[in-house]
């Protein structure tokens, strides 16, 4: 079935819509009108233009428009008409060795058919209805989260879940097995046990260790790895030995506000950063927290502080960024100089300091589940002799019968997103209450209440409560569109009222939500999928071939994407910076990698204006997007071609044909991709598409793997030695071939570089805007566009073209069309 | 301009997979038995009992590595019993006569470079695809039939993340296993009384819990009344479908679990490690079929970018696939590679070595070695270096196929399905068992 194509209008505009359009009674009479506008134009169009080609002799590429009858009950037949539609209005067809229809007959046929094909999705849409879908498993995570107030991982106890339209929260993807209910079983259980409190109550308490004072470090500081600077400990290396603060250990599980004293050591005018990771490292459980700058001196020391969920016995490490390890080591030997005789920058910490488990009394958690019960001791009768010195806390009820129902009400409302009315929570709380019979303790019994809502599939789906979106709906489609999480009170109360379908007050709450800090899920999940942002770590570059790459900077790639969409969304930039922006958002190290001077620090990204000599600017030259279309030795037009196709362009590239040789990569420097494309090429089956394809893909081949502008190729065997170092340590990739960005689009345009392909670009805007549009819905609804959508979103992109297309007015004019709200 | 970073410094607050710590329930659900809704499609032979008498219990290892295996190294020269060993067969020359190599082969339609990997045991089309859908894996295909069988209906293990070859019937991806000291910990160590306890409690509770779940499911379809409802469909059968896994993992919590000499392994934590970790799993893969713990097990052994611990190399595994020709590129990669053949050739010498009636392990398991990726460097799928080994078939050393000429691989799992017992000569693009392979 294709699920792409349902929708469903709220009952009175279905009515209106349908009442004017085709109820099936009603459509044989409407097709014998039909049939005479067809013939007038469709008809007359085919025969002038295509028959030639798509006869029933012919049928080239399988098309034979003498069987494709105007009759539009067959949803086969009508995505056949959807492509002759698309493959008309876009010019792809007629081919372009024929000659090109007069403008008017293409809009007199590609009208009809507009209003034809507009008219039959719609009304498929309409009466499937919203396409019910389950949640992903991030918006699980969150979901249960905010619903329990724990910050458990969750997510990674969940299968990977499929996509379908380039993201994973479409329907189409989003299948469930009794694999995935067992997880869910599983997963809720995790939450719940993290959430429903019963043990000691935990102290919080500051620790502040001196760094040099620790046991684990004094073999070190003995033999002079590490110096004692101003009571601080002070280092220069990046590898062994690490520092890891071990003895100052997390005293038990918990969020701790950790603070670093630090400040850089003999500052040699350069920037230092320092990386923080924090776990167990003695299990080789750890995970990196962040890098930070430091700045500032022995007296005015940079403090950074930083929030860490953190398990018990759990430490903190860090590690400096900016120096020149290499060249120390306490041997003084093989070249290397001592610490003590160093003069190059190092970091000094002089204490890490931490507040907590910081948490609130009653714990969040017990206050979403449990409201005003009291979280209190409980230690009443405890049995045998082994009474534990501290009291334990647990929920207590002086009425467990009336108290674990109220409580699981008002969770019912939180975790289903709608009023719920006793008779659907009548079985739940009957299991609970026999539960309670039986001997379970009140806690116990209220947790299989709990876990059975969320597994329920009014928690775990949506659009699943009612035939049409109702505001209750709307509340979610907002919230998981601009949160990926549950709506909160306000929306839940807004649609308690009835406006959400209100215009303005849809603007205010759009405007409130894109300003929260949960919109931060909208980056996340909408950019990093439409430009794989995801796939940042899939490759990693040949040291040999990109020995200036590292870790920081591609923790800086990912941020400068993502800086750059949100500084576009929150200050209304048009979309066309998609293509091209005089700023960019980045730090030192990628302005090391763009050759931009005068950016200093890396914790922050930050507006800088392109410099007129630069070729940035634009989604296509930054690093991250040049890294996940690379493999990480070297770069492929075609992967790139079809890459920007696909997510610049909007439109997708049919798959090669099975049986093709891919082309073999060769890094020797013997021969050049265009040189090895060049014969694909001239095969025309292949130059159809790939004539398509490539072009755009070729003049980003002036960017390396790791988004390096070249000229030419690096390669590890024909070339000149290149005379540079990183690290102390001479490059050993040589010059290679040169790389030859130009070319030319389709339409005979041509362009020497990527500035001119840009250029090229810039002059359709409109079809820039379609293709954010297009993609912001599929990715708000959560599910695949019907040609009506296609149709709406148009015109919804028509709406902001006096805004010059502004990215955060299209997600408004998204928000308040039909297709969002009521499909 | 300063942009405020997206996390600023005083807000960041990370969380972390602190699941993995076992701070929830000590004793896992274990993975449940598969259903037996869908054993009538293909009958077991001789019926289940069958299959569970000491002479004929049949298993099946499947194992993908994911950067494929260097063609000219993998794939020998001669054809049948008389080839001569390339440099990757060599270390399995204690099993020659034991397994079948093949070349020639791929499953047909399946493309999409590293995406293939999604279709290794399901043979799904066009895997690359944004349309695509995957089908049921070989594994669970069996399972299906015999899961029920013993205590862990299939095991899907990976050394790596979660990813795993282990395919639902709706094609939702089964998360795989990675660490070695959970799994041993679950097939092996009992829990206390009171965990033992609190287990069925929790199963209890799951079914329960499941069975009220289902019944909403219903209400919410009737008051829908769409014509579309496939998603509360699936939903419906899947918690009917648990419901009675959960009977069943009921009953075989209480059972006590088997004893092995051995003690649990230690993880690896070090990822590049890879080959390291592939051995713990193959430990594994021993123990538990020689507990008869089950008779299913698929590994995926997932890309690592870092350069493993092995003598002589110094770049990352899967930049190395990428060698773009460069000789040096090609001789690290050859280490590595050879490392990872070792490896299973000790696996296949354990199984062999293991005596189990008259017979041995490696006669009674067919283990499936092959990749997704004909070759790794230019990233397509056809010719794909896979070999079958043990499960007492006439093995006939290399068979070798035109290119274009191969029937699917699809019909070596028709093979080996039928030597599971299952009496079927479909599965996905299969056309029929492989002719060329025989029982012993």
């Amino acid at each position: 079935m294709m699920r792409s194509q349902q929708i469903k209008l709220c009952a009175a505009t279905a009515c209106l819509l349908l009442g004017t359009l085709a109820m099936p009674s009603l459509v044989s009479g409407a097709e014998k009108v039909d049939a005479k506008t067809f013939d007038r134009s469709v008809a007359t169009f085919i025969e002038n233009h295509c028959i030639d080609c798509h006869a029933d002799a012919t049928q080239k590429g399988k098309l034979n428009l003498e069987a494709l009858k105007p009759t539009f009950g067959d949803p086969a037949t009508v995505d056949r008409w959807i492509k002759v539609y698309d493959k008309v209005t876009s010019g792809q067809m007629p081919p372009h060795d024929k000659p090109r229809p007069p403008a008017k007959d293409i809009t007199t046929a590609s009208d009809w058919l507009k209003a034809k094909l507009y008219d039959v999705t719609l009304a498929k849409q309409v009466a499937q209805g919203p396409t019910v879908r389950r949640l992903n498993r991030v918006e699980y995570e969150n979901t249960v989260h905010d619903l329990l107030g724990i910050e458990a991982e969750l997510k990674s106890m969940l299968p990977t879940d499929g996509q379908a339209h380039g993201f994973d929260n479409v329907a189409d993807g989003l299948s469930i097995s009794s694999v995935l209910m067992e997880k869910y079983l599983r997963a809720s259980s995790k939450a719940l046990d993290d959430a429903i409190f019963h043990g000691f109550k935990p102290q919080t308490t500051t620790r502040k260790t001196l760094i040099k004072d620790l046991k684990k470090l004094e073999g070190h500081i003995k033999e002079g790895t590490y110096l004692v600077r101003d009571d601080a400990v002070v280092w220069f290396n990046t590898g062994y030995p690490q520092m890891t603060a071990h003895g100052f250990d997390a005293p038990e599980a918990g969020r701790y506000r950790v603070r670093i004293e630090c400040w850089p050591y003999q500052p040699d005018g350069r920037s230092l950063a320092m990386s923080v990771y924090a776990g167990n490292f003695y299990q080789g459980d750890r995970f990196f927290v962040g890098y930070f700058d430091v700045k500032g001196s022995p007296d005015k020391p940079t403090i950074v502080e930083i929030d860490v969920t953190m398990q018990k016995r759990d430490t903190i490490r860090v590690i400096p960024y900016g120096v020149h390890g290499h060249k120390v080591h306490n041997s003084g030997k093989h070249g290397k100089v001592k610490p003590s005789e160093y003069k190059g920058m190092g970091l000094a910490v002089r204490s890490i300091e931490a507040v907590g488990p910081i948490h609130e009394w009653p714990t969040v958690s017990h206050k979403r589940l449990f409201g005003k019960l009291p979280l209190d001791n409980v230690d009443e009768g405890w049995p045998g002799g082994n009474r534990p010195k501290s009291p334990i806390y647990g929920v207590r009820s002086s009425d467990p019968k009336a108290d674990v129902t109220s409580a699981l009400q008002a969770f019912a409302r939180r975790a289903f997103r709608r009023p719920v009315d006793d008779k659907q929570l009548a079985p739940i709380i009957a299991l609970v209450q026999q539960r309670m019979a039986n001997g379970y303790e009140f806690e116990k019994a209220a947790r299989v209440g709990f876990q059975a809502m969320l597994c329920s599939p009014q928690f775990l789906t949506l659009n699943s409560a009612s035939a049409e979106l109702d505001d209750y709906a709307i509340a979610s489609r907002l919230s998981y569109f601009l949160w990926s999480t549950m709506p909160d009170d306000e929306l839940l109360k807004l649609a308690e009222a009835g406006k959400l379908r209100d215009a303005k007050v849809l603007r205010q709450q759009v405007e409130r939500m894109l300003n929260d800090a949960r919109s931060a899920a909208l980056t996340d999940n909408f950019v990093g999928q439409w430009l794989d942002l995801r796939l940042i770590e899939d490759t990693s570059p040949d040291s040999k071939l990109y020995p200036e790459f590292d870790h920081m900077l591609q923790w800086s790639m990912v941020r400068e994407t993502e800086q750059f969409f949100q500084t576009m969304l929150r200050d209304d930039l048009s979309v066309t910076n998609f293509i091209h922006s005089d700023f960019i958002t980045i730090n030192e190290s990628l302005a090391a990698l763009y050759g931009i001077k005068g950016v200093r620090g890396y914790n922050a990204m930050q507006r800088v204006k392109v410099p007129a000599d630069s070729h940035r600017g634009g989604v296509l030259t930054q690093a991250s997007v040049l890294k996940v279309t690379a493999n990480g030795t070297n770069t492929s037009p075609v992967l790139r071609g079809v890459w920007i196709l696909e997510n610049i362009f909007g439109s997708p590239v049919p798959p090669p044909p099975e049986a093709v040789p891919a082309v073999e990569p060769d890094i020797r420097g013997a021969t050049t991709i265009r040189e090895q494309l060049a014969k694909h090429r001239e095969v025309k089956s292949c130059n159809a598409c790939h004539r398509l394809i490539d072009p755009p893909g070729f003049a980003l081949e002036s960017f390396d793997v790791i988004g390096g502008w070249r000229t030419n190729y690096r390669s590890l065997g024909k070339g000149d030695r290149v005379e540079k170092e990183i690290e102390g340590r001479r490059v050993q990739y040589r010059v290679g071939p040169q790389a030859d960005p130009a070319d030319q689009l389709l339409d005979g345009s041509k362009f020497a570089d990527i500035d001119e392909l840009k250029k090229l670009l810039l002059q359709d805007k409109r079809q820039i805007a379609l293709c954010v549009a297009e993609k912001l819905m599929i990715y708000g609804r959560g599910s695949g566009l019907s040609f009506a959508d296609r149709v709406d979103i148009g015109r919804i992109v028509d709406q902001v073209a006096d805004k010059d297309f502004g990215l955060r007015s299209l997600i408004h004019e998204i928000v308040q069309s039909k297709a969002f709200l009521t499909r | 301009m300063q942009i405020e970073p997206r996390i600023s410094m005083k807000q960041t607050s990370v969380t972390r997979r602190n699941f993995l710590r076992g701070t929830g329930v000590a004793l896992a659900l274990p993975i449940l038995d598969a259903n037996a809704t869908h054993a009538a499609d293909a009958k077991v032979k001789g019926k289940t009992e069958g299959n569970t008498g000491a002479g004929n219990k049949h298993r099946m290892i499947m194992i993908c590595t994911s950067l494929g295996m260097h063609p000219a190294y993998f794939f020998p020269e001669g054809t049948g019993d008389a080839f001569k060993a390339s440099p990757y067969l060599k270390p399995l020359n204690d099993a020659r006569g034991r397994y079948t190599v093949f070349s020639g082969m791929q499953h047909p339609r399946v493309d999409g470079g590293h995406s293939a990997e999604n279709s290794f045991l399901t043979a799904a089309p066009h895997p690359g695809r944004s349309s695509f859908k995957n089908t049921i894996s070989l594994d669970q295909y069996a399972a299906e039939r015999m899961g029920h069988l013993t205590r862990f209906g299939y095991l899907a293990l990976s050394t790596s993340y979660s990813r795993s070859l282990s395919w639902t019937r709706g094609g939702v991806e089964i998360p795989a296993e990675g660490k070695p000291s959970e799994v041993f910990a679950r097939l092996f160590l009992d829990g206390s009384e009171k965990e033992i306890k609190q287990q069925v409690a929790r199963l209890q509770d799951g079914q329960s819990i499941m069975d009220i779940v289902s019944k909403q499911a219903k209400d919410m379809q009737r008051k829908l009344g769409k014509t579309d409802q496939q998603t509360l469909d699936q939903y419906f059968n899947s918690v009917r479908e648990l419901e009675n896994r959960l009977i069943k993992a009921e009953q075989w919590t209480v059972k006590p679990k088997p004893q092995v000499k051995v003690g649990p392994p230690k993880d690896i934590d070090d990822k590049a490690d890879f080959i390291g970790r592939t051995n713990l799993m193959y430990d594994l893969a021993h123990l538990a079929i020689q507990t008869d713990s089950t008779r299913l097990i698929t590994l995926f052994v997932g890309a690592t970018n870092s350069p493993p611990p092995i003598k002589g190399v110094d770049q990352g595994w899967h930049n190395l696939s990428h060698h773009g020709k460069d000789p040096l590129k090609i001789e690290q990669l050859k280490l590595i590679e050879v490392a990872q053949m070792e490896a299973l050739g000790g696996l296949l010498k354990r199984l062999k070595d293991n005596k189990e009636g008259d017979s041995n392990l490696l006669d009674k398991t067919m283990v499936f070695f092959g990749s997704n990726l004909g070759d790794a460097s230019s990233h397509h799928n056809r010719n794909l270096p896979v070999l079958l080994a043990g499960g007492g078939f006439k093995h006939a050393g290399h068979i070798a196929f035109e290119a274009d000429k191969a029937p699917p691989l699809a019909n070596v799992f028709v093979s080996m399905l039928q030597r599971m017992g299952v009496e079927t000569d479909q599965f996905a693009s299969a056309t029929g068992r492989l002719s060329e392979l025989k029982p012993a």
